[in-house]
């Protein structure tokens, strides 16, 4: 009698409880892939939030849905699209986060991303990357040969992360930027060229979150190599000046890079000087040369180089009052006392400091052809 | 002989059941808690907590040696006389049951925030009775059984958590002690009520199945702690930077949402699933040597109507207060500044008093 009544009990309680309240069926919900951020051109105190989810009816022709909202903040924007989509919006599986660079020059958006730290719900492996243009003109790019669009953002940026040309700042990353104050925020940025969605470089954002200067492709590597984000290969790209050639130009891919970096504090300024050893192989060369004899030769001309190229993309991010290198987490850990003082407008203090890079290449292999 | 050697247990049940108790809710805010008092320096609070825990623990098997076959209940009255050794015996009913109400409250806040938003706090709370009720009716060692299932079906987590490291920043650790001493002082204050569950060893020791193995056991359960601790610290200071941790409200399960696994998305969900049973071991264990003190304090030989009282009295908590934030930051200072002197002063007063009496009563035996 007690084994039956147990076995009700347990029987009642499996029926009833199944996921509680919380029960979500695949068919009732929408699944944003992507969410943008645009300014709107009429009403300055409201945004314009893009979305993008994928359709699972068999009957739809497109395989994504974009949905285009004015409004003020972004749970405001997600009960609107409730009320013209199929079903809930749900934020779990959120990709990608495009910010437009008009938005980012005008306003701080980092409060319009509170909604998505604060609910554990939300995705924060999500990708963040400015949008030099508009979104619109993204959100509804040609993606017949490609794929759903929220993934095919998504792959872009992660597989240029991986080949060392951009930098790949998650939500979760861009909340340490914004609140750590020894490093300022940095996105991926994006650009529509010929209908095709293309990775421009970096953008740098200020400690308010607003666009302060841009990095191509190959300022971005260095700004990985300086970040010691060296997980992957990276590349560097050489012209080298040679009597009759026109394209004398050599690339490099970086495998390993030793690091010393050593600060001090003179004179009322930060001092930081960067030593590193950058083990490379050649990976292209466009122009004849006598590697077997000559490779000290070549090894000088190429630091001589990156040298020079360190010192113009340092010159530029001082200029600006940034530190998206991190720097301060040098000043903090070996100059506290100073530190303490300064840490509250560390970029500007860091435009005054002088920041040496001494970079030494060291061709390790030059592939399998002399 | 003792009427609990019916029930004994072994080492390694031993050291579970105070390991158990110790790990619990705590460990999912412990980061923010240390780092907002002692910063950068966190993790020597945690070592120096450990140390002041370990202490007290040793302290405390020095008393039970004396009274090999006796609980904490037994010993009071034989010390302080029937009606203070009650008021006693009745502090420790009392401290054991808060305990164990707060580790079931916040067990089920914590569930409902990240996994059930929508599931009213009483439909989980019944739930959770369910399992709570078939362990806690059993003796001390049926429930260290389980404890022992908890922990082995729960081991893979701490090693789960090392996946984390990814971007780590082994310079938030400098400089060491730039603060001065007071911060980790008070951080180590902060990490004690972490390591709480050393004082069940009062109530466990006469189980024990060879005595001599007490402070080995205790030392092994304050290396588990210490281990699980240290950890948590270490790989949050790594990965975050002290003003971060600060604004998470459980840094843990941040950092289990760094974790990036290519067949799963949001593993701190599962994770907080099956770490329910760790949190819950904490509210049986305490709860479980609070209704062993009713059944004492009351002569009864069954606690299991007693179980039945906490259990309709949670379900009247539940019914009754409206459980918001609010009241776990509210229950989290009173842990932090209030309850921090039962475990750990009283034992080290009742050692120094049964020394006096031992010393008093010397003297007039030999005049």
């Amino acid at each position: 009698m007690m084994k039956t009544g147990k076995l009700l009990l347990i029987f009642v309680l499996l029926c009833t409880t199944i996921g509680c309240d919380d029960i979500i069926y695949l068919e009732d919900v929408e699944i944003p892939l992507v969410l943008g951020l645009d300014v709107d051109p009429n009403d300055p105190d409201q945004l314009i939030y893009y979305s993008s989810a994928p359709v699972f009816s068999k009957d739809a022709q497109k395989k994504y849905t974009v949905r285009k909202i004015t409004a003020h903040s972004l749970e405001v924007a997600k009960n609107k699209i409730g009320g013209m989509s199929t079903g809930f919006l749900v934020g779990g599986k959120l990709q990608v986060i495009l910010i437009s660079k008009k938005l980012l020059q005008h306003k701080n958006v980092f409060p319009y991303l509170d909604v998505l730290y604060r609910s554990p719900k939300n995705e924060t492996k999500a990708l963040v990357a400015m949008v030099d243009g508009s979104i619109e003109e993204i959100m509804n790019a040609d993606m017949k040969d490609k794929g759903i669009l929220g993934v095919v953002i998504h792959d872009i940026i992660q597989t240029s992360f991986d080949q060392g040309i951009t930098v790949c700042t998650r939500l979760l990353d861009f909340f340490h930027q914004m609140i750590d104050k020894r490093i300022t925020p940095n996105l991926t940025e994006l650009k529509m060229e010929d209908g095709e969605i293309t990775v421009y470089g970096t953008a740098l954002l200020n400690k308010e979150a607003k666009y302060s200067s841009s990095l191509n492709i190959l300022e971005s590597t260095l700004l990985l190599i300086l970040r010691k984000e060296t997980a992957n290969q990276l590349p560097l790209s050489f012209s080298i000046p040679q009597d009759h050639q026109k394209n004398a130009e050599i690339n490099l891919a970086v495998n390993h890079i030793n690091y010393d970096i050593q600060s001090d504090y003179r004179d009322h300024r930060f001092q930081f000087t960067m030593n590193m050893a950058l083990n490379a192989d050649i990976s292209e060369r466009l122009f004849p040369y006598e590697i077997k004899s000559k490779q000290d030769q070549l090894e000088r001309i190429l630091t001589s180089q990156l040298d020079q190229e360190f010192n113009q993309i340092i010159h530029k991010i001082q200029a600006k009052q940034l530190d998206p290198m991190g720097l301060g987490v040098y000043a903090q850990a070996f100059q506290y006392p100073h530190w303490q003082k300064v840490k509250t407008h560390w970029g500007k203090e860091l435009s005054k400091a002088t920041i040496k890079v001494k970079p030494h290449i060291v061709i390790r292999d030059f592939g399998i052809t002399f | 002989m003792s009427k609990y050697t019916t029930n004994q247990l072994t080492l390694s049940q031993f050291v579970i059941f105070i390991y158990k108790t110790q790990i619990g809710v705590g460990v999912l805010t412990l980061p923010r808690l240390v780092s907002e008092n002692a910063n950068r320096d966190g993790w020597i609070s945690v070592i120096l907590g450990i140390a002041i825990s370990l202490t007290v623990s040793i302290l405390i098997i020095k008393i039970m040696e004396k009274h090999p076959e006796m609980t904490l209940y037994d010993i009071l009255p034989l010390y302080f006389g029937k009606w203070l050794g009650r008021f006693f015996i009745f502090i420790w009913i009392a401290w054991t049951l808060a305990a164990s109400t707060t580790a079931f409250l916040a067990t089920i806040f914590i569930t409902q925030m990240w996994l059930l938003p929508k599931s009213s706090s009483i439909l989980i709370g019944a739930l959770f009775l369910v399992p709570i009720y078939l362990t806690a009716k059993e003796g001390v060692r049926n429930i260290s059984s389980f404890f022992q299932f908890v922990f082995l079906s729960t081991i893979w987590m701490e090693f789960t958590l090392l996946y984390s490291g990814g971007g780590s920043q082994i310079l938030n650790f400098l400089p060491i002690g730039a603060d001065g001493i007071t911060p980790i002082i008070k951080g180590a204050l902060v990490f004690l009520p972490s390591c709480f569950g050393f004082e069940i060893a009062l109530f466990l020791y006469p189980f024990l199945k060879n005595k001599k193995q007490a402070i080995k056991g205790v030392l092994i359960a304050h290396a588990l702690t210490f281990n699980i601790s240290f950890m948590l610290i270490v790989l949050c200071f790594l990965k975050y930077s002290q003003e971060e941790i600060q604004l998470f409200v459980f840094p843990t399960l941040n950092l289990l949402k760094e974790i990036q696994l290519p067949f799963i998305e949001r593993l701190e969900i599962p994770f907080l699933a099956i770490y329910l049973m760790v949190m819950l071991s904490t509210a049986i264990s305490y709860l479980y040597i609070s209704l062993f003190g009713m059944a004492q304090f009351t002569q009864k030989r069954s606690h299991i109507p007693f179980l039945w009282i906490a259990m309709v009295f949670w379900l009247i908590i539940l019914f009754s207060v409206n459980f918001s934030f609010r009241h776990l930051q509210q229950v989290e200072r009173i842990w932090q500044k209030n309850i921090v002197f039962i475990p750990l002063v009283f034992p080290i007063l009742l050692l120094i008093y049964i020394k006096i009496h031992h010393f008093v009563q010397q003297r007039r035996h030999t005049p």
